[in-house]
């Protein structure tokens, strides 16, 4: 089943080597996406969200950064038994990458058709006369107003937004299977933000790619994720349907984050304490994550988000990070995820991973009482955004 | 538009450095000792005569009367009109004297500098490409030998050791070689030597900042863009890091260039016997051939002024957000 998948990572394990010693930024990560499907990474910054991201085609600085654990399979292909060059030909071609800060992410010495040039040529044969067209083409259909003479700008005398369009056309050039964009609306003004995101689920229907989007903002995931993955200190707190997440979020973190976000109906009263979580949006990968020893894989006692969670009890203490728990729709059968194959990828379900949801642990501590999952559904998150232009 | 009037500019102000710089080294000179006079009052002391009237007609053999300023003037005009005055000390006008010597110098200031450029930048990337790598720490201790040995001393033990002890190279420059055959075999052999001490000391600056520059380069979001487009890293380093790179480098480069000829070339020219620039210059400092030491002044300054308006010029084709405009 996994073999369909256009991307599956398992047990993705990232350390960094700092002044300070190994962190561990990445902590057996698992995920999939599906071609036609976006699939958002959310966390806080030091979540090891772009560090996922970036491990996956390797584009990640090593050092400092490492790959210590796990397997990134693309379309059944091993990405990590790949060598550099190997790599080389997957980045940009089938996998294509748009980073986040759209002032930097252009080289300020070259004009933006060099740069779209370039990336039609490390792919595709064709002449410089053939490239140029095919860049103004892409400049085109990311709606850059007047290609012709636009594709002779330097990037500095474009906008941010303009610029981001730029780096997507990039990324398009190659005519990528799996679009990865990091954080690709947060240097952008609310108003152009919809749009870049308007623009790539245009793309997305049009090429029918898979799209990883990397994000601490749940009003972008609400606006754009078939599913979400939650991500904190490098582990997988929660996974699923976006609607489950957004509906029914199980884990303590989801909920504080959903609690978060300005707007959102009534704060549920009894996780209104941990709202401060979904803050800054820069990622720099290693910070805040826990400090380990390379060589002892589980040393940290219990869960991971204890010292946060208001519903800590005394078995979150005890033995390593909880692993994830299937969510069963009702809210109390809860079985663990990797024995509920019967209804499909395990990979696809709402998983969680919190003692509550154990199957000799009780949900309803965090949900409240069992009738509260439906006032949760009320005061649930629009997801109808606005539309593009 | 903006760019002619920005040249134009940047003439005048170096018309003006020259300028601050020649009545500087005039003052100075004038207020030198002058050993040769002290000859002549000696002598006529000596011999009996007035030490005091063999002083006047010292001076008005020299054109040494009036006041100092009149003379200066009198110099600039004849400068301007490309008569830059006749050395006493070798009998010649200054201008064919620096002429003279100016192709040797050039002899071997040209590859040291090409050579310390292209190996510096190269390496300089390289390094901050593989940085804390064995090949990283090898390149920095290169650098900081270079910097740190003195180019005389340095020259000097590379003669025991390739001119005496091995044979490989001559001892004595030959002069008429350089002059009738520069290119052939046997004067690159005896260049081979300056070359190398002139281009050590340079690479390793150039080493040095070219890395630093560059690690600024190999973090930066575009080279990441780069990497996620599939771009190899010789792609990466040529292209994407190398053209930013030497934007700062620019300026360093011609630092560089400055330091060789100024300075270096002194010390390397007399180790090496080559009669080139630098020792002209030295020679007419000892021998107090004023318009001679004016002559050879103007020749770094010459390069100074016209190197930074080369690089001036070169920040704006290498980084099109310098815009001469508003400068
Ligand atoms: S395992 Fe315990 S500490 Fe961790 S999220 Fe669940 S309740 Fe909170």
């Amino acid at each position: 089943m996994s073999d369909e998948s256009l991307l599956r990572v398992d047990d993705l394990t990232v350390e960094f080597r700092t002044d300070q010693g190994v962190v561990r930024a990445v902590d057996g990560v698992s995920f999939d996406v599906e071609r036609g499907e976006t699939v958002c990474l959310v966390g806080e910054s030091g979540s090891g969200k772009t560090v996922v991201g970036e491990s996956i085609t390797r584009v990640l600085r090593e050092p400092p950064g490492e790959i210590r654990g796990g397997t990134v399979h693309f379309d059944g292909q091993d990405l990590r038994s790949l060598s550099e060059a190997q790599l080389g030909a997957v980045r940009g071609d089938r996998i294509a990458h748009v980073f986040q800060n759209p002032q930097d992410s252009l080289n300020p010495v070259y004009t933006v058709g060099w740069q779209l040039i370039e990336a039609v040529q490390l792919h595709a044969d064709v002449s410089k006369r053939e490239a140029r067209a095919r860049a103004i083409d892409f400049l085109d259909r990311v709606g850059i107003p007047d290609p012709a003479s636009r594709v002779d700008d330097y990037p500095h005398e474009l906008s941010g937004g303009m610029k981001q369009r730029v780096a997507i056309a990039m990324a398009l050039a190659g005519d990528p299977d799996l679009l990865i964009a990091d954080e690709p609306t947060t240097a952008l003004d609310v108003t152009i933000q919809s749009r870049v995101l308007g623009l790539l689920e245009e793309i997305q229907s049009e090429f029918g790619m898979g799209i990883l989007l990397v994000t601490h903002d749940l009003g972008v995931v609400a606006d754009v994720a078939d599913r979400v993955v939650v991500l904190y200190q490098g582990r997988v707190m929660e996974r699923g349907d976006v609607y489950a997440i957004f509906d029914r979020p199980a884990h303590p973190y989801t909920r504080s984050l959903l609690d978060s976000i300005p707007g959102r109906g009534a704060p549920r009263a009894s996780a209104a304490t941990a709202t401060d979580s979904a803050s800054g949006p820069a990622d720099s990968g290693a910070n805040n994550s826990t400090l380990t020893d390379s060589n002892s894989a589980e040393q940290s006692a219990g869960c991971c988000f204890r010292d946060r969670c208001p519903y800590a009890v005394e078995a979150c203490r005890r033995g390593g990070h909880p692993p994830l728990y299937h969510v069963s729709g009702s809210g109390n059968a809860a079985t663990p995820a990797e024995a509920a194959t019967a209804d499909g990828d395990p990979d696809r379900e709402h998983a969680v991973s919190c003692v509550h949801f154990a199957p000799d642990g009780d949900p309803t501590v965090v949900y409240g009482t069992a009738v509260d999952s439906d006032a949760t559904a009320g005061g649930s998150y629009s997801r109808d955004g606005s539309e593009p232009q | 538009m903006g760019l002619k009037w920005y040249t134009a500019r940047r003439v005048a102000w170096a018309g003006v450095v020259a300028f601050v710089i020649l009545t500087v080294t005039f003052v100075l000179l004038e207020h030198a000792p002058d050993a040769q006079l002290a000859r002549v009052q000696f002598q006529a002391a000596a011999s009996g005569r007035s030490a005091e009237a063999a002083a006047e007609a010292y001076a008005r053999r020299r054109g040494l009367q009036g006041p100092l300023w009149e003379r200066y003037l009198e110099y600039l005009g004849n400068l301007a009109s490309g008569d830059w005055g006749w050395s006493d000390s070798r009998s010649q006008p200054v201008v064919t004297a620096i002429l003279t010597a100016l192709p040797y110098s050039l002899l071997y200031t040209i590859p040291a500098v090409l050579l310390s450029t292209v190996l510096g930048i190269g390496i300089g990337l390289y390094s901050a490409f593989n940085q804390y790598t064995k090949t990283d720490y090898a390149a920095t201790f290169v650098a900081f030998f270079g910097v740190s040995i003195p180019n005389f001393w340095f020259g000097i033990v590379l003669l025991l050791v390739f001119a005496v002890r091995l044979g490989w190279v001559p001892v004595l420059f030959d002069a008429e070689l350089a002059r009738t055959r520069p290119l052939s075999l046997a004067n690159a052999r005896q260049l081979a030597l300056p070359v190398f001490v002139l281009a050590t000391s340079a690479i390793a600056s150039t080493m040095r900042y070219a890395r630093a520059e560059a690690l600024e380069y190999v973090r930066a979001a575009f080279v990441k863009t780069a990497r996620a487009k599939g771009a190899s890293d010789w792609r990466i380093i040529t292209r994407h890091v190398l053209r930013p790179t030497l934007v700062p480098l620019s300026t360093i480069l011609v630092g560089d260039l400055l330091g060789v000829i100024l300075s270096a070339s002194y010390l390397v020219e007399v180790v090496f016997g080559i009669p080139g620039l630098g020792r002209l210059s030295l020679d007419a400092i000892r021998r107090q051939d004023t318009a001679l030491v004016l002559g050879t002044t103007l020749v770094p300054v010459f390069v100074a002024v016209v190197g930074n308006l080369l690089q001036d010029l070169a920040y704006g084709w290498l980084d099109p957000r310098i815009d001469y405009g508003d400068r």
